[in-house]
Formats: structure tokens, C-alpha cells, sequence
């Protein structure tokens, strides 16, 4: 549960007890508590497979104080010790699903690990040059550790998974993260190779940001920007007026992917880059709520025969468009749009939300019973 | 059908429309009512809209999130996958056109007031039921998928019977002719087609020309 979640009793209707309650002492509820961790980790480190299971069960008090030292522990020392299933007669289905959950969050520890021994690698220069993929999750380390990787590997790599993002815990705990974005931009050089890059963008990003940060691959094939709530990609800068102005023309990109939820500036941050690459064929933007009659995009702030609205502008000009997801605005103005003779002439396959409810769908019985072929 | 947009673009080939579920019982209610309503068949504004995507072959609804797989999914699977939607064809010589729509959807029917709420299900046959907010009744579906077939000459229905003794000599029956757009016929189809056409069985339903159920003598033979 995250902060502000709402509680079990709060979902269906019922208030709770707000009564105060004198709490006994944590120690004296759990008397795990107690035991320094060493100790604890030292009498952990005997117990069987199945003994682990059955006690990791038993406490979630003793969980949370044997997470962060043993299982970690185990996972890092034994990796294949734990990839066997507990065979131990006691171990209940309910623990062995706790095993296998800790299991797979210290999966992603030791990735980590092996993501701070990259890091720590950035010493030896030479071992980088090889490298071809970056794979980073970038809130879990320092802006200057991620632009040392990304230094190193700049003119070589041709694929960079990007992840910046912040999981909602992550943010109620600690606040928004300090814009690693605009950081990387001024210190990150070009990739000249890069051909595909993968971005989930963080609070605190601003769509220029991201504008720039792309701007640093020009051979780009296949792009991906992922924002994943309202937080992301608030405009810290006044939005310019014709952001692809600074952009280098993407001529070999031919896939891109926008998942954004609502935001004034996304328009221009898709509009921009659609406009620098003449050769797209498959575009998703996804659940980009642009509200089409207001913030300027309708058709009388933007004035008679300007077309619909930016975006659409831009994508009615691609000449190879084959593939397009629409889930982002209602389809009547995208019938709207098409109706201008020679606009989506290659465009085979389209993705829409109809707003149909599924349940209906009976109205596609196109003809009378007499036609009717019951079975399938 | 006449409520589905369909988009007038000359190499549009797949349409998806992603749906949901409903969120209120009215709009199921709203929708059960129009079951087999006289409107739903293939009428000319469908007829016009298919014409306007000369290559479009199919429309799914869907609501999968996993687009790729909603798209590469193939129309033999479609009632395992919980995927709906029609398949069109076109047949044409000269002027003259025989459109062929299958469209796979389920009946419903309204049940008893249903003990608890539950959505959800793939389509393949499931009961649901969705609480009334608004008058506090309940309604419940049970849903049936069929394949249904509809054909339309110039413009005009084909009734099941008649299509039936079209194809009666040729080598596969008319709901298993070759799918896809702008193909071609046997003359003797054509010809009998043609026939049926001349005979003026046609009766008007909704203002509208239409055929009737007994529309089609039983073996038409070419003269």
C-alpha cells in the first residue's frame, strides 16, 4: 500500500475506528525485533529451504527485518541455492509464493549490483568499448554515474533503455526526482550509432528536455517515450513556439511510440519530433488526451483552414504511414481530418478507441435471422 | 454495423476498435432492446462506407491491450481469443458487385436478477451481470457466439436461400468463397444472380429494398 492509498474499510464505505490506542512497544510485540540484525542473519543462515519458507510466512514484522539483510544475502552469495523449490513437508503454498515474491525482488537486487559494478567500471574505459546496449534505471543512481556510462559508451551503443521514472512509493517516500533529464542533455555527448532508444521519462521532466535528449541521436530507427502519470513532463520552460527548430531531421526513423497521459505541452513534444522524421511508417500514441477543443488546439483559436490540430497536421504529411494507434482523442475527429483528399493514402491498419462499449457489439449483426449460422 | 465508423482511406486493410466494458447497467440495457432490430442489416450507408475502403478487409473489437496480438491473431481463432468483428469480401464484374460480410457476435438475452455482480469473461459464452444503479433491478446476459453471414447485389440483400442455390454447383458453398477484396466469381454465378435480381421479389422494409425471407426460389438455374 502506498501513502494515501485508500484502505479496505475505506473502499466499501466504512469509516474506521479512529480511536487512539496505546501501541506496545515494537520489541515487545516482536521479539525478532530485538535480536541485532548479524545475530539474526547468522541464525537465519542455518535454517533449511523449507524452515526459511515456513518463517518467512509467519511474521511480516520479521519480514521486513530479514528482507533487507538475508534474503539479500542468500540471493547474492547462493543464487542457485534458491532457485530450487523448498521441499521441506511444512512449507504451506502461502510461503512458498513469499519465497518465490522475495525471490524476484532480489532478482532485480542483484541486477542492481551488477549495475553498480558497471558503474564501477567506468574506471576501466576500455571494457566499455564493446558495449552495445545500455540498459539503465536511472532513479536508482546518481545523475553523474549514468552520464559517466553514457560518456563512455556514446559513440558505440545502438540501443538505450533509458528508465527514469519514479514508481509511485518511490515518489510518495522520497518526493520527485531532481530532473535527470536536463542533466544528462547538457552533459551527454551525441550517439551516432544509436538507433534505438527506449525513454521512461520522471517527474519533473519538461517535454524540452526530452526534445533535447533526443535530439542527441539522429540515426534513430525506433523510439519509445513512455511518461507514466500527470506528473511527468510538466513544462518548466515557456513551450516554444516551433519546437523542431532545434531538432536534426530524422530521415531513418520509422517507428515511434508515445504513451503520455494528459498534458498541455505533449502536443508539441509529438508534433516536433513527427515533423523531423518524413519516413515514419508506425506510429502508436497512446492515451495522449489532448482536449481537442481547448488549450488552442480547436479550430477557431487556431484559426479557419489551419487544419484540426498540430498533430494530425504532422502525421496527415507522412507519405509512408502504414500503421497507426490512435487511442488518444475521439474518433469523429479523426474522421474529421481524413476527410482531406490524399492525407493517410498508405495507411493500412489503424488502432482506434471507439468508446464502443464492448457489450454491444451486437449491432454488428449486419443482417436479418434468416441468415443467422448458430455455432462457431 | 451502421454505427461503426469506418474510415475512407484507399489501402486501409485492418481496422481496430479498442472497447470497454460498460459502466452502467442502462447501456446494457440501452443495448439488449436493439437485438435483431429491422435497422441492422446491410444497408446502404454501411454499403457506401465499404465502397470508400476498397481494400479493407477486416474490423475487429477488441479489448485486449495487446494490440500486436489482437492484430496478428487470425480469423479462425477469433471465438477462441475473445476477439469480434466482420470479415468483408467484395466479388465484382463490371458494374455489378456482391459484397459478403461475416460478422462473428453473440446474441443475449435477458435472464433473471442476477445474485452478484461479475464482469469480466472473453466473450466465449459467458454469463454477467451488471447491478442497475439506477432503478436498483439487475440484469444478467448470457451471450452466444455465431458467425453470421450477410450479402448484398447492387445494393440489394441476398437472402441466405438464395445464395444457397447460387453456389449449389460450385465447388465450395457460398459462406466459404474465397475472402478478400475485388475478386471474381463464376459467370454462372453471376448469371443467376442476375436472374434473381430481374424476378422482383424484392419487398421494402423500412423504406428501404430489402428481400424477404422466402425471397429466393429454390434452384435457380440459368437458362
Amino acid at each position: 500500500m502506498y501513502i494515501g492509498e485508500p484502505t479496505h474499510q475505506y473502499h466499501r464505505g466504512i469509516m474506521p475506528d479512529t480511536t487512539f490506542k496505546v501501541m506496545p512497544p515494537a520489541t515487545a510485540r516482536q521479539p525478532f525485533l530485538a535480536i541485532p540484525p548479524n545475530v539474526l542473519m547468522q541464525i537465519m543462515s542455518e535454517l533449511s529451504q523449507g524452515d526459511l519458507a515456513t518463517f518467512a510466512s509467519l511474521s511480516s514484522s520479521l519480514n521486513a527485518l530479514v528482507e533487507p539483510i538475508l534474503w539479500k544475502h542468500l540471493w547474492l552469495q547462493h543464487p542457485a541455492s534458491l532457485e530450487a523449490q523448498p521441499v521441506d513437508d511444512r512449507s504451506s503454498s502461502a510461503a512458498i509464493t513469499t519465497i518465490q515474491r522475495r525471490r524476484a525482488r532480489y532478482r532485480q537486487a542483484a541486477k542492481e549490483r551488477v549495475l553498480q559494478i558497471m558503474q564501477a567500471g567506468c574506471r576501466k574505459p576500455s571494457r566499455w568499448k564493446h558495449v552495445r546496449t545500455v540498459n539503465v534505471i536511472a532513479y536508482r543512481f546518481s545523475t553523474h554515474h549514468i552520464a559517466s556510462i553514457l560518456h563512455l559508451v556514446h559513440d558505440n551503443i545502438t540501443t538505450l533503455y533509458l528508465h527514469c521514472a519514479q514508481s509511485s512509493i518511490e515518489y510518495a517516500r522520497w518526493g520527485p526526482h531532481d530532473g535527470i533529464l536536463s542533466k544528462l542533455g547538457d552533459m551527454v555527448e551525441p550517439f551516432p550509432l544509436l538507433d534505438h532508444l527506449d525513454l521512461v521519462v520522471c517527474h519533473n521532466s519538461s517535454y524540452d528536455q526530452v526534445l533535447r535528449f533526443v535530439g542527441l541521436a539522429p540515426h534513430l530507427e525506433r523510439l519509445r517515450v513512455v511518461a507514466r502519470d500527470e506528473l511527468s513532463l510538466i513544462t518548466l520552460n515557456h513551450p516554444l513556439d516551433e519546437p523542431w527548430l532545434g531538432l536534426p531531421a530524422f530521415q531513418r526513423l520509422h517507428t515511434i511510440t508515445f504513451d503520455f497521459p494528459d498534458d498541455d505541452g505533449l502536443p508539441d513534444l509529438c508534433t516536433a519530433i513527427i515533423m523531423k522524421a518524413p519516413h515514419l511508417r508506425m506510429v502508436t500514441m497512446r492515451d495522449i488526451w489532448a482536449d481537442l477543443e481547448e488549450g488552442g488546439w480547436s479550430d477557431e483559436e487556431r484559426g479557419e483552414g489551419e487544419g484540426q490540430f498540430a498533430y494530425f497536421d504532422a502525421l496527415s504529411n507522412l507519405g509512408e504511414l502504414e500503421f497507426l494507434d490512435w487511442r488518444c482523442g475521439s474518433f469523429q475527429a479523426f474522421q474529421r481530418a481524413i476527410q482531406q483528399e490524399g492525407v493517410f493514402a498508405s495507411l493500412k491498419t489503424i488502432v482506434v478507441d471507439g468508446n464502443i462499449i464492448d457489450e454491444s457489439i451486437e449491432r454488428l449483426e449486419v443482417s436479418r435471422p434468416v441468415h443467422a449460422e448458430w455455432g462457431v | 454495423m451502421q454505427a461503426i465508423a469506418i474510415p475512407a482511406l484507399p489501402a486501409l486493410e485492418t481496422l481496430l476498435y479498442r472497447t470497454r466494458h460498460p459502466t452502467r447497467a442502462c447501456e446494457l440495457q440501452a443495448d439488449t432492446i436493439n437485438d435483431y432490430s429491422p435497422t441492422s442489416f446491410l444497408d446502404p450507408a454501411t454499403l457506401r462506407q465499404l465502397a470508400a475502403a476498397p481494400r479493407l478487409a477486416t474490423i475487429r473489437f477488441s479489448r485486449d491491450d495487446d494490440v500486436d496480438l489482437t492484430l496478428s491473431t487470425s480469423v479462425s481463432k477469433w471465438s477462441v481469443t475473445g476477439i469480434r468483428g466482420a470479415v468483408v469480401s467484395t466479388y465484382s464484374r463490371g458494374t455489378d458487385q456482391l459484397v459478403h460480410v461475416r460478422t462473428l457476435t453473440r446474441s443475449r438475452s435477458r435472464l433473471q436478477t442476477a445474485p452478484r455482480q461479475e464482469f469480466g469473461g472473453n466473450g466465449t459464452g459467458q454469463s454477467h451481470s451488471i447491478p442497475d444503479l439506477e432503478d436498483g433491478v439487475e440484469y444478467s446476459a448470457h451471450e452466444v457466439l455465431r458467425w453470421e453471414h450477410s450479402t448484398s447485389y447492387n445494393g440489394v440483400i441476398v437472402p441466405a436461400q438464395v445464395m444457397d442455390s447460387t453456389f449449389e454447383e460450385e465447388d465450395s458453398g457460398w459462406r466459404h468463397m474465397p475472402e478478400g477484396r475485388g475478386l471474381q466469381l463464376s459467370d454462372r454465378v453471376w448469371l443467376c444472380l442476375a436472374i434473381w435480381q430481374d424476378s422482383g421479389k424484392q419487398v421494402a422494409i423500412g423504406g428501404r429494398s430489402h428481400v424477404g425471407r422466402g425471397g429466393g426460389p429454390a434452384g435457380i438455374r440459368p437458362p
